[in-house]
């Protein structure tokens, strides 16, 4: 038995190595009923495994739902226990994080998607001679895509949330508006001609928690309000102003970092963005008082051109000190300019940038950093690259130099890598061994193996020399189609020297115990060594917070989890999903006075079909009433087939009527069929 | 027995898998295609996910089944074994598979070979069919459709390999653009895949990136291999011929290089 003979597969499937054959019986009985299918059994007999008595390995589903009637909604709810232990001069011991979370999303059919986010926290930690028990809670509801008429939508939120900021303050390349957590509310409305609105208000925060996200509330005010406007189709205008009153300054980059003091702010923003094909440019002006001790005034420009496989991208900046955007600090005390320029091929991938940067106050210096990255494919499965990073100022120079082999082996991807970095304080050599190896399939398997060679005068005036051996395994895999393993490993030592070892863990496992119920288990343990590779970064780049030595933590988690989805998203007739939607109904009748309306005493016309946009139909009931109970808000055309109407009724061209529907509106039709004389 | 194949291709470079959906009909196969290495007396064990997308139960038919390949790359599957064929030495998980709505089966299968099996390659496949026929309405017409997903599975037994041997420049119509070609036959004992980087310049001088078709050329194959050009920012322009290529030409562990010029 051939199949097939008859027709060929597009050379494209065999492109991906992949076809998925659907076959036909011959279309010679194809003009009766269905004609019985032949049997389709193999002339050859297939050898099965242990005889075919294997226990099957089935998951029964995943997050994704098999019941589609009614809308689209789901349900999450984690109940989550834990322990955690934490070493460092002022960690508590143990510490315990018990909770629970739970998110629900559902669609509306008329008021957009709604979405429910809640947590609770119960636990508490110990000290030698302190304990101290805490509870705390989050809440967020929000509402996405509310659709109004105009073209206009709305998304609306309150509890535990972010700023709202205009489209324009988000699509920064350089220069980011934080969006600030807090405990209040927000609106934005988009609207034609690319019309945004942004409003919101409340008390700063921050989120708090490991597993179980709470809220935490840190007194003091907020509020911002902008807008955004595209007057024709290559230019943006926008502005956003934001406040803050007595609130504290919260440093984003670094993490939970505070100023002691309060502050208060304001600050205004104004934005416009040019875009042609593949060119882009935006200049965007702030202005700002914290604490009302005088104006401080910023301004930056970000230019891009994209043309074939370069990419250029360049921009110039000034922003003086004693900026904030509500109560997070952003980046000031800053000028200079960059340029970039990426370059990709089949064989080459190419970048090379420079930043020059300098304070405004004259309090910092002046510091140039120069990019350069490079890698060529020599053969298929052979490429090599190298990285050159020289940062140079006059308190303190540092570069690093980056050589690498990829190679596709018979095992799988490897890379074998070459690092050197120094500063004025450290010199870095390493050299990197990796590997992906190939799996079966659901498994998954990378290891790492390097060797650094550390002089570094860091922690002590002293140099100390030390060369520490790490390894690291990432890996996973499905162990039934009910069990999955995840988890990573790393592990350093010093094999010579004084460097204190570092080895961090995370490991969790998946058991789908039934359709909607699943255990997860995971460990985590990382404790931070003495040394951490030297990095040289552009000075425009976002601080990391420095790892502190010999501290560590670790810690278990299990949660208990049940979720659930059901149901489809809503597409009202003649309309896509989120599009506003109206009701339109009516009566089909006999219009016995001929006045054109429907009179108490006539009838309505049973049983007709009224069909929509001439796609979608109904019949209209015993009393000729027709109704399409969700239709997209705009024009439509109604038309009537006649067909059932009663002798000697008809419709005058198939009673067409335009009709305008309204977003949750409803809209009444009547249409009259008349006598035929 | 009388059967056309509908080919209904469906391109999933992204997540590397197969998917099949028609009415009573909709399966998830993941990987499309493996292939393996062995050594003889071993055996090689590997599993496939099979996910039945429809909110219903559904029952699949597992076989496996010879292949061949046309003279367009159109695949025939065949169930009586043909000779040579390795399925002797293939062991599948069971014949049939009933699955739940949105449910996952990892299914294993096995290919056990002979500890004199000679060097070079095992090439079968296995065929997952729906069990019930689904009606397809056309008009008046009720057509039964059976809803397949074919896997490939290469097993290089051994020091198996291809051998390639390149026979002079051509230019072929592809796609209604004239190309450059490569006629290729492997002349080894496992199937092969073109690859390289080759660079070309047409008659009005500017230049090319071409890229070498990768499909499977089969042992004792002799097929066109077409090199499509591209540029930067251009990823279908138009040769004008004559055009010349050098580069590398590769496949396996092996490659050779090439400095043609096609008219």
């Amino acid at each position: 038995m051939i199949f097939g003979a008859g027709r060929a597969l597009p050379l494209a499937a065999w492109l991906c190595g992949l076809w998925v054959l659907a076959s036909i019986d011959a279309p010679l009985h194809a003009q009766t009923a269905t004609p019985p299918l032949p049997a389709s059994a193999p002339t050859y007999q297939d050898r099965y495994i242990a005889g075919g008595t294997l226990t099957p390995d089935i998951s029964t589903g995943d997050y994704g739902t098999s019941d589609t009637s009614g809308l689209a909604r789901s349900i999450r709810m984690d109940g989550v226990v834990s322990v955690l232990d934490q070493e460092g001069p002022d960690a508590p011991t143990r510490t315990h994080e018990n909770g629970v979370i739970a998110d629900a999303q559902w669609d509306t059919a008329s008021y957009g998607a709604w979405s429910a986010d809640a947590a609770a926290r119960a636990g508490g930690s110990s000290r030698p001679g302190v304990g101290h028990d805490y509870g705390a809670v989050s809440f967020a509801l929000h509402e996405r895509g509310m659709p109004f008429d105009g073209g206009w939508t709305a998304d609306n939120a309150l509890g535990d949330i972010n700023a709202p900021l205009i489209n324009l303050a988000r699509v920064q390349p350089r220069f980011l508006l934080a969006q600030g957590p807090m405990e209040g509310v927000e609106s934005e409305w988009r609207g034609p001609s690319a019309l945004q609105f942004v409003a919101g208000a409340g008390e700063p925060g921050i989120y708090d928690g490991i597993k179980v996200p709470t809220f935490q509330t840190l007194g003091g005010s907020t509020a911002t309000l902008g807008a955004q406007w595209a007057p024709a189709s290559q230019w943006a205008l926008g502005g956003e102003f934001a406040a803050a009153s007595d609130v504290s300054l919260y440093y984003q980059p670094l993490g939970t970092t505070f100023a002691t003091e309060r502050i208060s702010s304001t600050t205004g923003f104004l934005t416009a963005a040019w875009q042609d094909g593949g060119s882009r440019a935006q200049i965007n002006v702030i202005d700002g008082t914290v604490d009302g001790n005088g104006n401080s005034f910023g301004v930056w420009v970000d230019a891009s051109r994209a043309n074939g496989a370069v990419t250029q991208s360049f921009g110039a900046f000034r922003i003086d000190p004693n900026l904030a955007w509500g109560n997070q600090l952003i980046t000031s005390d800053a000028q200079g300019g960059y340029y970039r320029v990426d370059y990709q091929s089949r064989r080459w991938l190419a970048d090379f940038g420079v930043d020059q940067v300098s304070s405004v106050s004259g309090t910092g210096s002046s510091t140039t950093f120069v990019n350069g990255d490079a890698r060529y494919q020599l053969y298929r499965d052979l490429g090599l690259g190298g990285v050159v990073n020289v940062r140079r100022s006059a308190s303190a120079s540092a570069w690093s130099a980056e050589g690498y082999l990829d190679n596709a082996n018979s095992y799988g991807i490897g890379r074998g890598q070459l690092d050197y970095a120094t500063d004025p304080q450290t010199r870095d050599a390493t050299i990197t061994l990796q590997q992906t190896w190939n799996m079966r399939a659901g498994t998954r398997l990378s290891t790492t193996t390097a060797v650094d060679r550390i002089r570094s005068t860091a922690i002590t005036n002293f140099e100390q020399h030390s060369t520490v051996l790490r390894m690291a395994f990432y890996g996973g895999g499905d162990l039934t189609a009910r069990l999955a393993l995840d988890g990573s490993l790393q592990w350093a030592t010093a094999v010579q020297g004084q460097a204190a070892p570092s080895r961090s863990a995370d490991v969790s496992l998946t058991w789908q115990v039934a359709r909607a119920w699943s255990v997860l288990a995971s460990y985590y343990e990382n404790r931070v060594g003495s040394w951490t590779p030297l990095v040289v970064t552009s000075p425009l780049a976002p601080p990391t917070a420095a790892a502190i030595a010999a501290a560590g933590e670790r810690g278990v988690f299990l949660t208990v989890r049940y979720q659930q989805a059901r149901g489809a998203h809503f597409v009202p007739l003649g309309g896509v999903p989120g599009s506003g939607s109206g009701r339109l109904s009516g009566v089909v009748y006999l219009d016995a006075n001929e006045n054109g309306r429907y009179d108490a005493g006539e009838s309505g016309a049973a049983n007709v079909t009224v069909i929509l946009d001439g796609r979608f139909s109904v019949r209209s009931d015993s009393n000729g009433r027709f109704d399409f109970p969700a239709v997209a808000a705009g024009h439509h055309v109604l038309t009537v087939q006649a067909d059932n109407l009663p002798l000697p009724w008809t419709l005058t061209n198939s009673g067409r009527t335009e009709v305008d529907v309204a977003t949750r509106d409803c809209a009444e039709v009547n249409i009259g069929a008349l006598r035929l004389k | 027995m009388r059967r056309i194949a509908l080919g209904v291709s469906v391109l999933l470079a992204v997540s590397h898998a197969a998917m099949a959906a028609a009415a009573g009909f909709a399966a998830l196969v993941s990987p499309p295609r493996f292939e393996l290495t062995s050594r003889a007396g071993t055996v090689v064990r590997q599993v496939f996910e099979l996910t039945n997308r429809s909110a219903a139960p559904a029952k699949f038919q597992v076989h496996t089944a010879d292949f061949t390949l046309g003279a367009d790359y159109s695949v025939a599957f065949q169930d009586e074994l043909q000779p040579d064929s390795c399925r002797p030495w293939v062991a599948i998980e069971r014949p049939e598979v009933a699955l739940p709505g949105g449910g996952t089966i990892r299914y294993r299968f096995e290919v056990q070979v002979p500890k004199d099996a000679s060097a070079g390659e095992c090439r079968f496949g296995i065929l997952i069919e729906g069990e019930e026929p689904a009606v397809a309405q056309s008009g008046a017409l009720r057509i039964p459709v059976v809803g397949r997903i074919g896997i490939i599975v290469y097993v290089i037994v051994g020091d198996g390999k291809p051998q390639i041997e390149v026979f002079g420049p051509q230019v072929i119509t592809l796609n209604g653009q004239k190309v450059p070609a490569l006629r290729v036959h492997n002349a080894g004992n496992a199937h092969a895949r073109m690859s390289g980087f080759l660079s070309g310049t047409d008659a009005k001088g500017i230049k090319y990136d071409l890229n070498p078709s990768d499909l499977p050329i089969l042992p004792g194959e002799v097929r066109e291999v077409f090199l499509t050009p591209s540029t930067d920012g251009n990823d279908h322009p138009t040769l004008t011929f004559p055009v010349t290529v050098h580069g590398t030409l590769e496949w396996g562990h092996q490659s050779t290089e090439l400095n043609e010029r096609f008219e």
